[in-house]
């Protein structure tokens, strides 16, 4: 066999080699990339509830403030805060179908239909006032601390929630 | 206070005629889950017994109608069920993160495993 042969077939099996190097470097990756798709749809496939979502969040909290100071004016006649009352029940609408739009939400959904409901806590109150034209402090103070801890099992949920960058 | 002074209610009274009252409601109305219905009904009386009795001592003194302690107590059930409703999402979200928290160590393990 010649020099200019054996040279040849010396290149040649080494890059026979490096290509075979090449090939089990990339079977490598791409068995990475599998295990990490896989476990990153396992993942989303086991996501039993909503993540943490900022907006959520402060909804529930400025909701709350808005509302129990709605309830503060309920000393006064119902008649002069009907404007009042109104913009509170639109936030909370807001707030709520803002919930209700999330996958995986049904926990804080049902919690907004309880608030909410026409027999709940916050409109019992708001019909008692409407009933009686004003209310007393000690009952307006007493709701108050329900409605309080209606919208702070609402805040602690939403907080509870896994937070991912995107929902903060 | 409106009326005249009234003497502190007596909250463990209230309390044990309340238990006798869920025991023979439980007992009438449920055969299978008669014993699970009273510790229900317990655990209900024992979460709402500060306001139990910061409302009926308001009702004594006057400070609070009939019809407003009654819509107060009426509170309590919607209460009960946004604590377990909060209860119940946040053990989701407790199952979630423990699930990805078993994802991450599965990757680590099996891409160290890739020579």
């Amino acid at each position: 066999m010649s020099n200019s042969s054996k040279t040849t077939l010396q290149s040649s099996t080494r890059f026979s080699h490096n290509g075979k190097q090449v090939r089990a470097v990339n079977a490598g990756i791409s068995r990475s990339y599998a295990i990490g798709l896989f476990c990153f749809f396992l993942a989303s496939a086991c996501s039993t509830i909503a993540t943490y979502d900022q907006v959520a969040y402060e909804h529930a909290t400025n909701a709350k403030v808005d509302t129990l100071a709605l309830m503060d004016k309920a000393t006064t006649p119902y008649g002069d805060r009907i404007k009042d009352i109104e913009a509170v029940q639109l936030e909370l609408a807001k707030a709520a179908e803002y919930d209700n739009g999330r996958p995986l939400n049904h926990y804080t959904i049902e919690l907004w239909n309880t608030l909410r409901g026409e027999n709940g806590i916050l409109n019992r109150f708001l019909m008692s006032w409407k009933k009686s034209g004003s209310l007393s402090s000690a009952f307006i103070n007493d709701k108050k601390a329900h409605v309080a801890r209606e919208f702070d099992d609402i805040i602690q949920l939403e907080s509870g929630k896994i937070k991912t960058p995107q929902g903060q | 206070m409106r009326g005249h002074y009234m003497p502190d209610i007596d909250i463990n009274k209230i309390l044990e005629g309340a238990e006798q009252g869920i025991i023979h409601l439980a007992e009438t109305t449920f055969t299978t889950y008669k014993t699970q219905a009273i510790a229900d009904g317990k655990a209900f009386l024992t979460a709402a017994k500060a306001d139990l009795q910061k409302y009926t001592q308001q009702l004594a003194d006057g400070d609070i109608t009939l019809d407003e302690f009654k819509d107060l107590m009426q509170d309590e059930g919607d209460l009960a069920k946004m604590d377990a409703l909060k209860e119940a999402g946040l053990a989701h979200a407790a199952f979630d993160n423990f699930v990805n928290g078993i994802i991450g160590i599965v990757i680590t393990a099996a891409l160290s495993a890739i020579p």
